[in-house]
């Protein structure tokens, strides 16, 4: 095979998912990808799980015998994956037409990345899509490490490589593993974004990501802590909140006598509507950077260990904003490396990065001196977030 | 190109801003404005707003008509006085060491030592550097970190700075030179014959304004007969003093301009004389309302090897009288057609009395055309061309 199709090895880890293994085993086998190699590890099924695999026995791997759960059962198979890009594909979601072509022309698009991802649907019990994966964005180390984890792993491939040198799926995670795996990597390399439909996640409740209840929340809150050393990262809440209050409203349910029922009924909505706006404040507000670009008086970001000394910023101040001037500082460890003023107008601005981090991640905030809000600009005008420059992009100088 | 599909160039030029008349920042702007159009253009400059300023402007990074300009703070308050005098004693001394020279002109001011630390570190960013103006501490302290890259606009002229020792070692240091005119180039191979000055003439065109309007000048001054205009430093070491004492005797006589107008910062006392008028440190649109207003621009100085003021001039059709002993402005205006030239009072007088109305016209109508030609850029090719070599040079690093 010549270097353009270079092997792809994916991965299924399976368990009594005989009922769906049959549409992922077609999804990975029918893409338009000349050179697949297929190995399902399977955990000693007793359903038809054995019987599926057989009708594609001359195109798949099948080892079937005990496993020590999700993760050990993919690191065995990475470990026969001849592949040099790899993915695994759980046994109850699919992969969509094209994702391996798609994958494939990314990383050989981008020789510095480490894996790519793209976008996705949530599927129900039938297959039938719900919705897109909203989270989906554009790669942002940060939000990663700290919020959430909006990369739909049903649509990740990793250069094996860099799977090697940061190290297989953690064994001891049960439901954060590929979160872990995708902080790791980042924390080295970038990750490609690609804008294609790519994977598909089956939601329904026996599902584990939905079944995970508290014990999931404490796994991924330790996950966030082991790789940005905050105590309560923001991600916490995003993922804490909806799942207590899920166990809270369940207890109201149990334990509210009959004659409280509508009081009861009352106070969980109420938790609801407190969940959600506190999560999406958190989700907002948190980074300090919004989604149409405006950075807030601090915004936060992660960079990989640096492949150049210098940063380069792209900011913005418009010329319509009420400010006129604006001063950031660049602030990493407690410590301001760089200060920069800048005037209405778009500018790159040169960054050297401390010596201290060059063989390391650097965690740092850029603040700012001034702001606005749009509300106290336009009268009547909701929009209350305070602004204080367009933060386009930052990057390594090349 | 480093992998950018623009090139990314740096003008390192001082002071710099739309209050500067001088001509490194005249012609930094005129041509990063073209640069803009193929290339990344920012201009590395100080927080010096004149010559007599310190950090007046805020360090940092602002946009003047569309080009992305960065300030850094000077070490010290610039030193007013100039090259004049103090250049002349070093020269004469014969002795000063390098490290004299280094000194003196370190304590005439314009030294950034964020500029040239900044240079350091962040060099590589840029595909090459233009420093202009050879006299500038910011072109002499900063080109060195990135001479490999780096070109010099010169803007010599033949003056006693020139023959300071110091030159000699920083002339061998760009990778290239652009020239103003090939007087400019003849007067400095001239004087570093060790030096191999590879380069290009590459004399520029100019941006005129549009928005000109003449009433508005000569009623800010009440002027309502014709007169003369004199652009840009005014300074003794410009002839500005001789040009006064010619145009008093010229007056004295009735001579038929009973006015004259200086326009720009001045380096020397002005004198309260009948005609004389004076605007300081003029803004580009009273410059430009100025030459549309005025009838003869006069040049005087001695020393110059190219003269914008006088490709100004032409471009807003007006003729220009020129110092006989600046023998690169004369060759500049017999090739344009544009204007006359005096060695003395008696020269001043007989060819003011000369330039009438249809003598103007006509001069200022051939020198429009000469600007028209200059103002075409083909010297734009020519940088391009240069530039573009060092730029496959760096990709082959």
């Amino acid at each position: 095979m010549d270097d353009r199709f270079p092997l792809v090895t994916v991965v299924t880890p399976s368990y009594n998912q005989g009922r769906f293994i049959r549409e992922t085993i077609r999804s990975v086998l029918e893409q338009d990808y000349p050179n697949i190699e297929y190995i399902i590890m399977d955990g000693a099924s007793t359903d038809e799980t054995a019987s599926v695999a057989a009708e594609f026995a001359d195109r798949l791997t099948f080892v079937s015998e005990p496993d020590r759960g999700q993760s050990h059962a993919i690191n065995k198979g990475f470990a026969l994956a001849r592949g040099e890009i790899v993915a695994w594909l759980n046994s109850d979601d699919i992969f969509l037409p094209g994702a391996v072509r798609h994958a494939v022309e990314a990383l050989q698009d981008d020789p510095a990345c480490g894996a790519c991802y793209g976008e996705g649907y949530q599927i129900d019990i039938d297959g039938n899509v719900i919705s897109r994966f909203a989270q989906t964005r554009k790669f942002d180390l940060w939000m990663l490490l700290h919020l959430s984890d909006y990369i739909l792993q049903q649509t990740v491939f990793f250069r094996r490589a860099v799977f090697d040198r940061v190290g297989w799926l953690d064994e001891n995670l049960h439901y954060g593993m590929d979160w872990d795996i995708l902080m790791r990597i980042g924390l080295q390399y970038p990750l490609r974004y690609v804008p294609e439909y790519m994977g598909a996640i089956r939601e329904y409740a026996a599902a584990k990501t939905s079944a995970g209840g508290a014990r999931r929340v404490r796994e991924l809150v330790k996950i966030m802590r082991r790789h940005t050393g905050a105590v309560l990262p923001p991600g916490a809440v995003i993922y804490g909140l909806p799942t207590y209050t899920r166990i809270w409203n369940e207890r109201i349910e149990t334990l509210c006598p009959a004659a409280l029922r509508p009081f009861g009924a009352r106070l969980q909505r109420a938790l609801d509507r407190l969940t959600a706006h506190s999560a999406g404040l958190t989700l907002r507000y948190a980074q300090g950077i919004f989604s149409d670009g405006w950075a807030s008086t601090r915004a936060r970001l992660v960079m990989q260990p640096p492949r150049a000394r210098h940063l380069e910023v792209d900011v913005s101040l418009p010329e319509w904003t009420p400010l006129d001037g604006q001063t950031i500082r660049f602030r990493s460890a407690g410590r301001v490396f760089a200060e920069e003023r800048f005037e209405n107008g778009d500018f790159t601005i040169p960054v050297a990065t401390p010596r201290d981090s060059w063989s390391a991640p650097i965690f740092f905030s850029i603040d700012a001196d001034r702001f606005f809000r749009p509300a106290q600009r336009e009268p009547g005008h909701r929009e209350r977030r305070k602004l204080s420059y367009l933060l386009r992009d930052v990057r390594y100088s090349s | 190109m480093n992998g950018r599909a623009r090139p990314r160039y740096a003008f390192a030029v001082e002071p710099y801003g739309a209050h500067c008349a001088n001509e490194a920042s005249l012609l930094a702007a005129q041509l990063a404005r073209r640069f803009q159009a193929w290339s990344d253009v920012e201009i590395l400059t100080t927080c010096g707003a004149g010559r007599r300023t310190a950090n007046e402007l805020p360090a940092g990074h602002s946009r003047i008509d569309g080009v992305h300009v960065r300030r850094f703070a000077l070490d010290r308050p610039r030193n007013a006085r100039g090259f004049g005098p103090s250049a002349g004693r070093l020269r004469a001394a014969d002795k000063a060491s390098l490290e004299e020279q280094e000194a003196w002109l370190r304590a005439r001011g314009s030294v950034s030592s964020r500029f040239i630390d900044y240079l350091e570190t962040f060099g590589n960013r840029y595909d090459a550097f233009l420093f202009f103006d050879y006299r500038s501490a910011h072109s002499y302290f900063g080109l060195p970190p990135v001479e490999e890259r780096a070109f010099l606009l010169p803007l010599a002229h033949d003056e006693p700075p020139l023959e300071l020792s110091m030159w000699e070692r920083f002339f061998a240091r760009p990778r290239g030179f652009f020239f103003n005119s090939p007087e400019e180039q003849q007067l400095l191979r001239t004087r570093f014959p060790n030096v191999a000055l590879r380069g290009s003439i590459a004399s520029v065109g100019l941006d005129a304004r549009a928005d000109a309007d003449p009433n508005r000048f000569r009623g800010s001054l009440g002027l309502r007969q014709p007169f003369l205009l004199y652009l840009g430093r005014i300074d003794r070491a410009k002839g500005c003093e001789h040009l006064l004492e010619d145009f008093a005797r010229y007056r004295a006589a009735g001579g038929r301009y009973r006015d004259l107008a200086f326009v720009g910062e001045a380096g020397m006392p002005m004198p309260r004389r009948n005609g004389v008028h004076w605007i300081d440190g003029a803004d580009e649109r009273t410059k430009w309302d100025a030459l549309a207003a005025c009838d003869v621009v006069v040049i005087p100085s001695r020393h110059e090897t190219f003269s914008l003021t006088a490709l100004e001039a032409w471009n807003a059709g007006k003729p220009v009288l020129v110092s006989a002993q600046a023998a690169a402005v004369v060759s500049q205006c017999r090739r344009a057609n544009g204007g006359l030239w005096y060695a003395n009072a008696a020269e001043f007088a007989v060819a003011l009395d000369l330039l009438d109305e249809g003598l103007r016209s006509r001069l200022g109508t051939q020198g429009r055309a000469f600007a028209a030609d200059a103002g075409a850029w083909s010297p734009l090719e020519t940088y391009r061309a240069e530039l573009a070599g060092v730029e496959g040079a760096n990709d082959g690093r």
